[in-house]
């Protein structure tokens, strides 16, 4: 009787990890939580201590050791989704979760160029918002990397460099390491990567000479963090100059080249995707384009109304403050562009 | 007849103090290589919104901060905001940041702390930002101690100051920042509490007050200090220096007053060196663990200062000691110096006049700095460069004087084959007292130097294999001071009399005829233990 019970016990436990594992899907955390904060464009409370989003476990702990870290992902999460419709506004992909607006043309369904983009733009959007975070004292837990010495006791609270931290933390948090080693996952932690990189080359170095008599016989240089919409016109370049790769058996291996090598040193620092984007002509009907030139390309030569409309926008703005901008709205007649 | 120590010591034993001083060298180096952290520490600080709703914005009591009970509320800049008016707004920094999840506090080991200010400016096509334009800060400095509840804090200091933005734009894209420098904003030469607190507003008295800055959308301060394991590194050696220095000058004064005649100005110029030197090395900042020294920035200055105006000084007479060619007149003395001492005093007055200009008004008010107005900044180069002109001029003197030296010592060269034996050694002895200073004089600058410029190039930390890592900076702090303080340790001990009859060895009738030539000559008011090299020289004259 008891062994019997034990044995379905037994039994239960193990069919209950395996549905558990099931329900968790075959996706890494990688793709899910990006997939997932780039998604939901609400301000919804999911279960777990993230609560942006649902959490894997491993994120949870990471959520609930650092109270502040939910905050800074909310403003990671917002300020990707804005960087990313404003500069693609007049782009045939205009940054839609789906394409040509069919529900079942999922951007995250297979690794597209926008696939690609939107996993090094959350990527580069932690990243940045984790430095930040570090910087203003919201984050308590960020701590110096790169200095070999003692840090705790010899250097008592800080260090100039706070995307090495933000790096490492994102890497962390999106189990980079734990996504796995087939094309798909190395793919995306590529695309993570040059996300990640894109903010650290908008890090410019500052000096400060403090030295006998404030000579510079004491320099002391820190890296000061470029603001996220120039990281975004380097990430756009990237989404612009990306290059797809064949989907590859792994049973076929063939001999690396120097030359193979070379290129795929060059690879390395580009965005990869797997799929052709379809056709997005479709469902460009009735778009706003910017310019002539801009609404060749988004119409597919389809032609473009031109209409006129007034417009208000800001102008004359006075500086009679120091950070909000307080501006007379002027109504303006303007060309303005629709394709057909 | 006795020379200096130099001159009597054998070339074993020379070689033995040379290796155990270059061992010492080696050692400072290391030091501050290995055991010792980057010399300063830089921490930047996103300053959070504040909302001031006060309607006087003039108490100083209250206090705004993002950490601890009490916070105030943090305001979004980028939401156009209408309940928010531009005198409501705070920006706070409060400092130190906490890192790995530990509140850290100053301790007073970090010595000083630099705040440099960093604004973000948006481009927006209504409002550019014109150049050079003023930026009018009132800024306020509060601190709080460990055992203080988290809303106690109290007024440091106050100012409102004008700085001048320097701010372009390559892509004129709505919403991009300027490319705005640095503005330097306060200099706290004391850390003594654990806590500050910065709150910057941006006031609008007039209208043309803060007018053409644009759109502010952050304000960063980037606070340096220095780093309290480097301070620890550094005082213990000034703690080892210390005494050593000044137990090598009691033995050094004590020499000389062994011996019947009075002493020279080179000795004197050489207790001098070793007396500034123990003001560079006493270690005056134990002080500052205990007490609130906010001079010792200052008071650091002029240590430097006094310690470099000696040193070039000791070049110049000593250099002027050794031309072989000077009148047989009355014993030397500073004043003959007096045209050659001008640069050095013209430039150590106008840098010590600067430094009190900037670091001396400081210590009245932290956020001061003489290179904000048009005036200040005209005073300050005029100064500078002034001392620049002296360095140059100095410089030029000592190199003339040097290559002076060395022309006499090439037409004595020639007329020593000449000379009896004992004449010849007397004058190989000065030859070799002056090369040995000046090999050893060019060695340390050129290693200062050298190591300067591979600071300024190379990186901070140099890799041997994984576990051996080196601290460069600390380490040519370290080492360039180590080496100064050896260099003048060794002159102190080479450079005193010896008590060693002088020839020890050479007992010859050589010897005895040249005593009695000079006894017959006569000079009746040189002693016959007169060291210094002139003495020779001036016989060398006369004869």
């Amino acid at each position: 009787m008891i062994t019997s019970c034990v044995f379905s016990m037994l039994i239960f436990s193990i069919v209950s990890i395996f549905a558990t594992k099931n329900v968790e899907g075959s996706q890494p955390v990688l793709q899910k939580t990006v997939e997932a904060l780039f998604t939901d464009r609400s301000d919804a409370i999911h279960p777990g201590t993230c609560k942006v989003f649902t959490s894997s476990k491993r994120q949870s702990k990471m959520c609930r050791k650092e109270p502040g870290l939910g905050k800074i992902l909310v403003a990671a999460k917002q300020q990707a989704i804005a960087a990313c419709e404003e500069s693609f506004q007049y782009d045939r992909w205009n940054c839609s979760l789906v394409y040509n607006r069919k529900a079942k043309r999922s951007i995250f369904k297979k690794i597209y160029r926008e696939t690609a983009f939107i996993h090094a733009l959350v990527a580069a959007s932690i990243t940045h918002a984790i430095a930040r975070g570090c910087s203003s004292g919201e984050l308590s837990r960020c701590s110096c990397l790169g200095s070999f010495q003692n840090v705790s006791t010899q250097l008592r609270g800080g260090c100039g460099d706070d995307f090495k931290f933000g790096k490492r933390f994102t890497k962390n948090f999106l189990e980079w390491k734990q996504a796995g080693t087939d094309q798909i996952a190395e793919i995306l932690k590529q695309d993570v990567n040059i996300g990640i990189d894109v903010v650290g080359q908008q890090l410019r170095e500052v000096c400060k000479c403090h030295g006998f008599s404030g000579s510079c016989t004491t320099k002391t240089c820190w890296k000061r963090l470029g603001p996220f919409n120039s990281a975004m016109g380097l990430l756009k370049k990237h989404y612009h100059h990306a290059i797809k790769k064949k989907l590859v058996n792994y049973t076929t291996k063939r001999a690396i080249t120097p030359n193979v090598r070379r290129k795929m040193e060059v690879d390395r620092k580009k965005l990869v995707y797997l799929q052709k984007t379809p056709n997005l002509c479709v469902s460009t009907k009735g778009r706003i384009c910017k310019d002539r030139h801009n609404c060749a390309t988004l119409c597919c030569g389809r032609g473009f109304i031109v209409g006129k409309k007034s417009v208000s926008s800001r102008c004359r703005c006075k500086m009679v403050d120091c950070c909000f901008v307080k501006c007379d709205t002027c109504v303006e007649e303007v060309d303005f562009f629709t394709c057909k | 007849m006795t020379g200096t120590i130099i001159e009597n010591l054998s070339g074993r034993k020379l070689a033995v103090l040379v290796t155990f001083l270059l061992l010492c060298q080696i050692t400072c180096f290391l030091i501050g290589g290995l055991v010792a952290p980057m010399p300063a520490n830089v921490q930047n600080i996103l300053g959070t919104v504040c909302k001031d709703t006060s309607i006087m914005k003039n108490d100083t009591t209250k206090w705004f901060y993002n950490r601890g009970k009490g916070k105030c509320k943090s305001v979004d800049l980028g939401e156009t905001r209408h309940d928010v008016s531009e005198r409501d707004i705070v920006f706070a920094f409060q400092m130190p940041i906490p890192r790995e999840g530990e509140t850290y506090d100053y301790s007073r080991w970090q010595q000083n702390l630099i705040g440099v200010l960093q604004i973000d400016i948006g481009y927006h096509s209504q409002m550019e930002v014109k150049p050079r334009s003023t930026i009018t800060i009132d800024a306020r400095l509060a601190y709080r101690n460990k055992e203080d509840p988290d809303y106690d804090w109290k007024l440091y200091t106050q100012s409102v100051e004008k700085r001048v933005l320097d701010c372009d734009i390559d892509i004129k894209t709505e919403d991009y920042l300027y490319n705005c420098s640095h503005i330097p904003l306060f200099e706290l030469g004391s850390l003594y509490h654990d806590y500050y607190l910065l709150n910057i507003r941006l006031p609008i008295d007039t209208p043309d007050m803060n007018a053409h800055i644009g759109h502010i959308q952050d304000m960063w301060v980037t606070v340096i200090n220095q780093n309290g394991g480097f301070t620890k590194v550094w005082l213990s050696l000034k703690t080892v220096f210390f005494p050593c220095i000044i137990g090598i000058l009691v033995w050094f004064w004590r020499r000389i007053h062994m011996l019947e005649r009075k002493p020279v100005l080179l000795e004197k110029m050489l207790l001098t060196l070793g007396i500034a030197l123990c003001f560079l090395n006493a270690p005056f900042e134990y002080l500052t663990l205990q007490f609130d020294l906010p001079f010792m920035l200052l008071l650091g200055d002029i240590r430097q200062g006094v310690f470099y105006a000696t040193l070039f000084s000791f070049w110049l007479i000593f250099a002027g000691e050794h031309m072989l060619i000077q009148d047989a007149s009355a014993q030397s003395s500073l004043k003959q110096y007096w045209r050659h001492l001008s640069a050095v005093a013209m430039g150590c007055i106008s840098l010590f006049i600067f430094d009190m200009c900037e670091r001396g008004v400081q210590l009245r008010n932290p956020f001061y700095s003489i290179w904000v107005t048009d005036l200040g900044t005209n005073l300050a180069l005029t100064f500078i460069i002034l001392a620049g002109i002296s360095t140059g001029v100095y410089f030029l003197f000592l190199c003339y004087l040097v290559w002076q030296v060395f022309i006499n010592i090439s037409q004595k060269r020639q007329s020593l084959p000449t000379m009896c034996s004992v004449r010849r050694l007397h004058y190989e002895g000065i030859i070799y007292r002056f090369k040995f200073l000046m090999l050893a004089t060019l060695i340390c600058a050129a290693l200062t130097v050298i190591g300067f410029i591979l600071g300024q190039v190379a990186e901070g930390q140099w890799k041997w294999d994984e576990n051996i890592e080196l601290e460069y900076t600390s380490a040519f702090f370290t080492g360039v001071y180590g080496m100064w303080n050896i260099y003048i340790f060794s002159l102190l001990v080479l450079y005193a009399p010896s008590h060693k009859r002088w020839p020890v060895n050479d007992n010859t009738s050589d010897t005895q005829n040249l005593s009695e030539e000079i006894e017959f000559r006569g000079f009746p008011n040189e002693r016959s233990e007169i060291s210094s090299l002139t003495s020779f020289i001036r016989k060398a004259t006369i004869d």
